[in-house]
């Protein structure tokens, strides 16, 4: 009866329709106060977003519109079609930087061309998610490590800030050059920097550095364009040869059909594939972060069917593509929303903010929103995470530095593309070489109490532990082993595994043991195991497998199997043995 | 030793029934009093009670929380009166509060519509239409009212122990029915249902300490340890728990008080 008191029991035509509409599945948790505390954090969104949108499209080559429109529509959407109670999309950096990376070699940025091609791009990675979605993909994000994730996004920041530095030095920058090669124009390029506008770039971000510092929870960033906008009408910015935003319309996103032409589709079909990817995992990352703290179950597949849902519905409404952001989300938690309705009125406040405020843009100096992004971009870094990687892990480590390093110097697709096959590749490597550890019982612990073996060790019997699945990567490594037993301690013909650590057996792997098997009785020994696990015991029995080893040669436990072994072994070294190690032995 | 709760329909004789029973077995017997001193005791309009624990709640209530409210207080000071034991309650709710306490007896009265019309046209002194217009729209909030707050349906009889319908029997018979069934030693006060119910009592004293703040507040108390739920944001979880504390260790009988944050609920 308490439960209820959140909620009312379902019946199976409501699992039904909260299936195909996910908001049913929360919405009886809103009531006054969920509303009351999504309209405070929805506010704070709406606040926040303003500048981050116009700050985005710029870095996606789009007019600040357009960032604007994404930050209206795709979050209202994704908030109502996905899994997470407190993700909030919408236009980011790195669908930002990707859209331009993926458009600016085939359309001029900011043309009519772009726009059309950045549109017909989100409308096709809308449709990728929404079918990877559908299909219940959402697992295969797990394989996106979280080291890939901090180096494409460490290495996405550098990116951005990048691509800032010749509007916080007032200098010109060609369009779409390499990461390298912008270092370069820089370089060159410096000593022609206009001081106001680096006075503008810095008195904005030193501001909103200062907020961010100090009032972590107000509107920083927009205070920060207004101190900025302030400072180029003192100096006289125009008149200093600093450039300023056109002003946006004053209207809320427009109806706008993709380009459904087979031409654009072929050609933004690949581009497209690979911006869906990166926000699908920006997304659900991000989801699964706020759910640490949330401690809400994040639903993958449910999540790629919103993002899918909100780019489609996005592309008709002006909107390029969105995903997850990590500021928004986190300010809209710790501004206490409590359900997606959050999202929902950020949107809202957003388009009355819009309709405005909007004329008053034409004052706000570029550097000021550069020197803006450079803040956003530096708070993309996760320098704690990136020493906690470096500290713990060398493979992490070395995956986060390829990741970064081709983040910066390949296409961004790529990058995450590199970071994942090296993960596969450092997992491969380390499934197909389990962990063998030598056993024997432990002199000062209780009967049945093993520990790593010391100098004494019993001549005739090797008892070893496999931390690992016996499958047909790992079946090498294993057999070295095996291998190494008979060179090191030519005595050894026993062999008894600990099979507790042993999840799965292949066909490969089963095969592998049997010959062991007959190698050991070949050379006056034998092969047991004892603790398999039900499924590598099936294995095992189903394949025929179990009567090779010999069924009297698996046991329950290893006292089981040192007292039966022990029984059978009739080794020389045992009758002049002065030193016994198992207590079986003195019997 | 032992509690018989009687839910009725308007003008079944249920009310009679309860009288007779507790003149036979010198118990108290109570209905309104109930209203009158949960509006005393929590200071609140009488009116707005009645309307609480009786019309169905609006679409608008599920924002404003103003029935949560009212229910929470009436049904501290029902709990609080029944713990005395010996009493019969006729009337809203009692069923629903007790479902768990074993030594209740939970009797249902029902009746023909046609006798509780007429009776209904005596009393008022209305037209048969205008009476049974009145019945049917009275039976309607009541079962709409307790499914919407406990998803319980007064018409259910598995929340009833016995339902009497008095057409053959009269409200002597059924007083001897319930008499009969009394006695039997399920009915009987224990130690355990006494602990049970007396839990139940602190979890809804402590639920109407905390209901004008946290109208959604959930109380489970252990032998004087409550466990509180609470809605809200996980971000706040350290004010909350803390305003929590303040205001339900006022409550007597509270020994400890562990606070739960529902942050959401997310239903299949």
């Amino acid at each position: 009866m308490k439960l209820e008191k959140y909620g009312n029991l379902s019946g199976p035509s409501l699992t039904f329709w909260r299936r195909i509409f996910p908001f049913l599945r929360w919405w009886n948790f809103v009531g006054w106060d969920t509303v009351r505390a999504d309209a405070m954090a929805g506010l704070t969104g709406a606040v926040i977003v303003l500048p981050q949108g116009v700050a985005f499209a710029m870095i996606a080559g789009l007019p600040p519109e357009y960032g604007l429109y994404t930050a209206i529509v795709v979050p209202l959407v994704a908030a109502l079609f996905g899994s997470s109670l407190h993700l909030i999309s919408g236009p980011t950096t790195a669908i930002s930087i990707v859209v331009f990376s993926s458009l600016s070699p085939i359309a001029v940025p900011g043309s009519p061309e772009f726009i059309s091609l950045a549109i017909t791009l989100t409308f096709l990675a809308g449709v990728f998610q929404l079918a990877l979605g559908l299909a219940r993909m959402g697992i295969l994000v797990n394989f996106v490590s979280h080291s890939v994730i901090v180096g494409f996004t460490a290495g996405a920041a550098i990116l951005i800030a990048t691509s800032q530095i010749g509007h916080v030095l007032g200098i010109h920058m060609p369009k779409s050059a390499s990461f390298f090669a912008t270092w370069m124009t820089i370089l060159q390029e410096f000593a022609k920097a206009n001081p106001y506008a680096v006075i503008v770039a810095g008195g904005a971000l030193v501001c909103a550095a200062g907020f961010k510092m100090f009032r972590p929870r107000w509107p920083g960033l927009l205070f920060a364009l207004i101190f900025g906008s302030l400072i180029g009408v003192f100096l006289g910015a125009e008149s200093h040869g600093i450039r300023l935003m056109e002003p946006l319309p004053d209207q809320l996103p427009p109806f706008l059909l993709p380009d459904f032409s087979f031409d654009a589709l072929h050609e933004l079909a690949p581009k497209s594939f690979a911006v869906a990817l990166i926000g699908l995992i920006e997304a659900l990352s991000i989801a699964r972060s706020i759910a640490a703290f949330s401690r809400q179950q994040i639903d993958g597949s449910q999540e790629f069917i919103g993002q899918g849902l909100s780019n489609i519905v996005g592309s008709f409404f002006s909107c390029y593509a969105g995903s997850g952001s990590f500021t928004r989300s986190g300010i809209n938690y710790h501004a206490g929303a409590m359900t997606p309705l959050s999202a929902v009125f950020s949107a809202v406040f957003l388009a009355f903010i819009l309709l405005l405020v909007a004329p008053l843009t034409e004052y706000l100096p570029i550097p000021a929103m550069a020197g803006v992004i450079l803040l956003v971009a530096f708070n993309l870094i996760d320098f704690h995470h990136i020493r906690t990687i470096i500290r713990t892990s060398k493979q992490e480590a070395i995956i986060l530095a390829a990741t970064f390093l081709a983040t910066l110097f390949l296409d961004l697709e790529f990058a995450i593309y590199a970071g994942v096959l090296l993960s596969l590749i450092f997992y491969l490597r380390q499934t197909a070489h389990p962990e063998i550890v030598s056993l024997m019982p432990d002199p000062e612990g209780a009967a049945g109490n093993f520990c790593a073996p010391s100098e004494k060790q019993c001549p005739a019997l090797k008892i070893i532990r496999i931390d690992g699945s016996l499958f047909f990567g790992a079946v090498n490594h294993i057999s070295e082993f095996f291998q190494t037993i008979d060179k090191k301690l030519t005595h050894k013909s026993h062999l008894l595994i600990v099979a507790y650590g042993i999840n799965f057996i292949d066909i490969t792997g089963a095969e592998m043991l049997v010959n062991e098997s007959v190698r050991r009785r070949g050379m006056r020994g034998d092969l047991y195991l004892c603790g398999l696990k039900p499924h590598a015991r099936e294995v095992l029995e189903r394949g025929g497998y179990m009567d090779s080893i010999g069924k009297d040669h698996i046991f329950v436990s290893e006292t089981e199997a040192i007292a039966n072994i022990l029984e059978k072994i009739d080794n020389p070294e045992c009758r002049k043995c002065r030193a016994p190690v198992f207590s079986e032995c003195k019997k | 030793m032992s509690i018989v709760t009687i839910s009725r329909g308007s003008y079944s004789r249920g009310r009679e029934v309860a009288e007779k029973l507790a003149a036979e077995l010198c118990y108290e017997c109570l209905s309104r009093e109930i209203i009158l001193e949960a509006s005393e005791q929590f200071n609140i309009p009488e009116i707005k009670l009645v309307r609480a624990i009786h019309d169905a709640p609006s679409v608008l209530d599920r924002f404003t929380y103003g029935r949560e409210k009212y229910i929470a207080f009436f049904r501290a000071a029902l709990l609080k009166r029944l713990q005395k034991d010996n009493v019969i309650y006729h009337g809203l709710a009692g069923h629903a509060f007790l479902q768990q306490i074993p030594h209740v007896l939970k009797v249902r009265i029902i009746a023909n519509l046609d006798d509780r019309i007429r009776e209904e046209m005596k009393r008022e002194n209305i037209s048969a239409d205008q009476a049974r217009h009145i019945l049917v729209k009275d039976d309607a909030e009541r079962r709409r009212w307790s499914l919407a707050l406990y998803g319980l349906d007064t018409w259910d009889q598995r929340f009833y122990d016995i339902t009497l319908h008095l057409e053959t029997m009269d409200v002597d018979d059924a007083v001897s029915v319930i008499l009969h069934v009394l006695a039997r030693p399920c009915f009987q006060t224990t130690l355990q249902s006494r602990e049970l119910l007396d839990d139940l009592c602190l979890s809804a004293q402590v639920e109407a300490a905390l209901v004008r703040d946290f109208p959604k507040a959930t109380a489970d108390a252990g032998k004087g340890v409550v466990y509180v739920s609470i809605r809200g944001s996980l971000v706040d979880e350290k004010t909350i728990s803390a305003k929590v504390n303040r205001m339900a260790e006022k409550v007597a009988g509270v020994k400890k008080i562990h606070v739960n944050i529902v942050a959401h609920s997310i239903e299949d």
